[in-house]
């Protein structure tokens, strides 16, 4: 199957989605890498599910990110979004930044949520396994940072160490964009452990098992957290499993939906 | 004419092995303040200040001070800290602050009153310049690049409010809200002190300094001269839509200079000191310059077709001579390449950084007394009729 691309207009602003697939609607939000369209992960998801895949204001086409200075303008967006899709309740999968607005959204707006799948969530602030900086690293460092096998052809195409400038635009454009709400505290609500009682939709929670960007103690966080909820890893995959093993993450993810 | 000292009081007591890029990716945010002697600092600092009041007894107009964080390249961070100790150590000579680094305070208001703390103090020998600080700042302060640009502005409008009005007045803007804003001192100079606005050459900036609300001048900072009158036309042509002639005195260059005797003494000599400035004092990758946000996107992409003139931490020695981005030879040589590049590029502002890497102290005294007596004293004569045709120009 494939995705198509249309521009849902929220509140004013234009935001481009990803949309495709029959069933049950699912919402995924990307990371800050702004991971969308043809991909292997969101392809396999649509084969199960009517997939919703928006780009977040500031990354590629979506506007609206002058409107963003904080974690809650991404909640108010997003339930905007839902109402505007016509759209009463989702299944909500969100990766790393993505992860986090996921978080949040379930804390503020529970019953706008069947099922929540959280991938290597950013959001929390572990005093002790602080999130690794991801705004100083030249492209290859980040490229590192981000994956287990960082010499595979997703890594390398997502991230080669010499960038044209489409590419560096677009990079500086992804990182403007989490930086807006994520420079300082840096990528998370530190109110939100505390917050995450507020949860009682039934979540899973995956890891990459090597993620280096946010490590498995976040996971475990998230998990002593959210009452109920189940941490399960990804082996041999860093910060974005769904990038680095889109079968096996789809899965874990599709088997907790479907359940 | 006019003639501010530069000063960034460096850091150059670096590690044998700085030459190493991948182990030293970058002289700033990242090296290690471990490389910083507190012993030897005292006698630097001391031996700094010592120049920067010589700059007076040379007829120097001024001194231009300046805020950079964490870096080897200038160590003064509170650059109002260094002028409070040359205000009471100099009686004439202007103190010139390009500048303070506004989105980098928690507040704006903290700047309005040391600067014009230093306006009472010095009878009204400020100039006070506003920067953003560049992109390293934004990672070494915590504050976020996104917001730079509008923090920047508001500060901006709230400190000038603060000096022009009688207060106590409200402020609601969207980063700074004050209830009663009611700076004491008031700055002795009116309107307030001079505003000077140092600049890598942003459209949006240039003429924002140009408007005829402002008429701030803009200083290019370590162009080549093709690139500084690029700028200065950008300026002047600002000047024109908005129905005046800019002045020269709203265009200021800085160059970082050395004079020996002889052309090939002079380029022997200042050849580690130029390279050091540019190829590590300037060390820093492109994230730590241009951190998220920092600059719009049409600003960037603008950016990255002359980045390879900007790329300063590779340019040769060879390559900084010829392209104008520092004047090195005999004093008659440096004295025809300056007044040809006043000339042509039409600024006022003449801003030599006469302390370079690790010069030691006798070596800038007699660079300093070199450009004073055999480039500055004859350029303000060849110059003259300029300041009779900008008489009623703010001068400065």
């Amino acid at each position: 199957m494939s995705l198509q691309e249309e521009i849902v207009e929220v509140r004013g602003a234009k935001i481009q989605l990803y949309k495709g697939g029959k069933g049950s609607p699912l919402l995924y939000l990307h990371s800050f890498m702004g991971e969308s369209g043809e991909l292997p992960f969101l392809e396999l998801l649509g084969r199960q599910f009517m997939l919703y895949a928006p780009v977040q204001p500031g990354f590629s086409r979506s506007e609206g990110l002058e409107r963003i200075d904080k974690i809650e303008d991404m909640v108010f967006l997003y339930v905007d979004l839902i109402e505007a899709l016509g759209l009463e309740q989702v299944l909500l999968v969100g990766s790393s930044m993505g992860g986090w607005i996921a978080a949040e959204l379930a804390v503020h707006h529970p019953r706008l949520i069947s099922k929540l799948v959280l991938i290597d969530a950013l959001g929390l602030d572990l005093t002790k396994t602080p999130i690794a900086d991801i705004f100083l690293p030249a492209p290859g460092e980040l490229r590192h940072l981000l994956f287990h096998d960082h010499s595979s052809e997703v890594a390398v195409g997502l991230l080669p160490d010499t960038l044209s400038e489409e590419a560096t635009v677009s990079l500086y454009q992804s990182r403007r964009a989490a930086a807006r709400i994520g420079w300082n505290p840096y990528l998370c609500d530190p109110k939100l452990e505390q917050r995450l009682y507020r949860v009682t939709i039934p979540t899973l929670i995956v890891w990459g098992a090597e993620d280096r960007v946010v490590q498995t103690q976040h996971g475990e966080a998230y998990q002593r957290g959210v009452a109920g909820s189940r941490l399960v890893t990804v082996k041999e995959a860093g910060h974005l499993p769904a990038l680095e093993k889109p079968a096996d993450t789809t899965r874990l993810t599709t088997d907790f939906l479907k359940d | 004419m006019r003639f501010y000292m530069f000063h960034l009081m460096p850091w150059p007591y670096l590690p044998d092995d700085f030459g190493d890029k991948k182990k030293y990716p970058s002289a700033w945010v990242t090296l290690s303040n471990g490389c910083y002697d507190p012993e030897k600092g005292n006698a630097l600092y001391n031996r700094y200040l010592d120049e920067l009041e010589y700059a007076e007894k040379l007829g120097f107009d001024g001194v231009c001070l300046n805020e950079h964080h964490q870096n080897t390249y200038g160590t003064m961070p509170a650059p109002n800290l260094i002028a409070g100790m040359l205000s009471r150590r100099t009686r004439e000579l202007k103190i010139a602050i390009v500048g303070n680094g506004l989105p980098l305070r928690d507040h704006p208001l903290r700047v309005a009153e040391e600067i014009a703390m230093l306006d009472v103090v010095t009878n009204g020998r400020m100039i006070s310049g506003f920067v953003r600080g560049i992109g390293c700042e934004y990672h070494s302060m915590g504050i976020n690049p996104t917001y730079s640009q509008e923090r920047f502005y508001e500060a901006h409008d709230l400190i000038i409010r603060a000096w022009t009005e009688i207060g106590p007045f409200a402020f609601e803007g969207k980063h700074y809200r004050v209830r009663y804003v009611n700076v004491w001192p008031r700055p002795l100079q009116k309107p307030h002190p001079p505003i000077w606005v140092p600049g890598a050459g942003s459209r949006e900036t240039l003429e924002w300094c140009a408007h005829p609300s402002r008429k701030y001048p803009y200083l290019a900072v370590y162009t080549p001269d093709h690139l500084a009158k690029m700028f200065f036309d950008h300026y002047r042509g600002a000047a024109e839509k908005h129905g005046y002639q800019a002045s020269p005195y709203q265009m200021g260059h800085l160059m970082p200079t050395y004079i020996a005797d002889t052309d090939s003494k002079a380029e022997e000599e200042a050849a580690p000191y130029m390279s050091w400035l540019y190829n590590v004092g300037l060390r820093y990758g492109f994230e730590y310059v241009f951190p998220p946000g920092y600059i719009s996107i049409p600003s960037l992409r603008n950016i990255l077709k002359f980045a390879h003139e900007l790329d300063w931490a590779n340019l040769s020695f060879r390559t900084l001579v010829d392209k104008g981005y520092c004047l090195v030879g005999s004093a008659d040589t440096v004295r025809k390449k300056l007044s040809g590049f006043i000339k042509d590029l039409g600024f006022g502002l003449v801003m030599p950084l006469l302390q370079i890497a690790d010069m030691p102290h006798d070596r800038t005294m007699r660079n300093m007394e070199l450009f004073a007596t055999k480039v500055m004293d004859p350029l303000r004569e060849e110059f003259k009729q300029m300041n009779d045709q900008w008489f009623d120009a703010p001068r400065y």
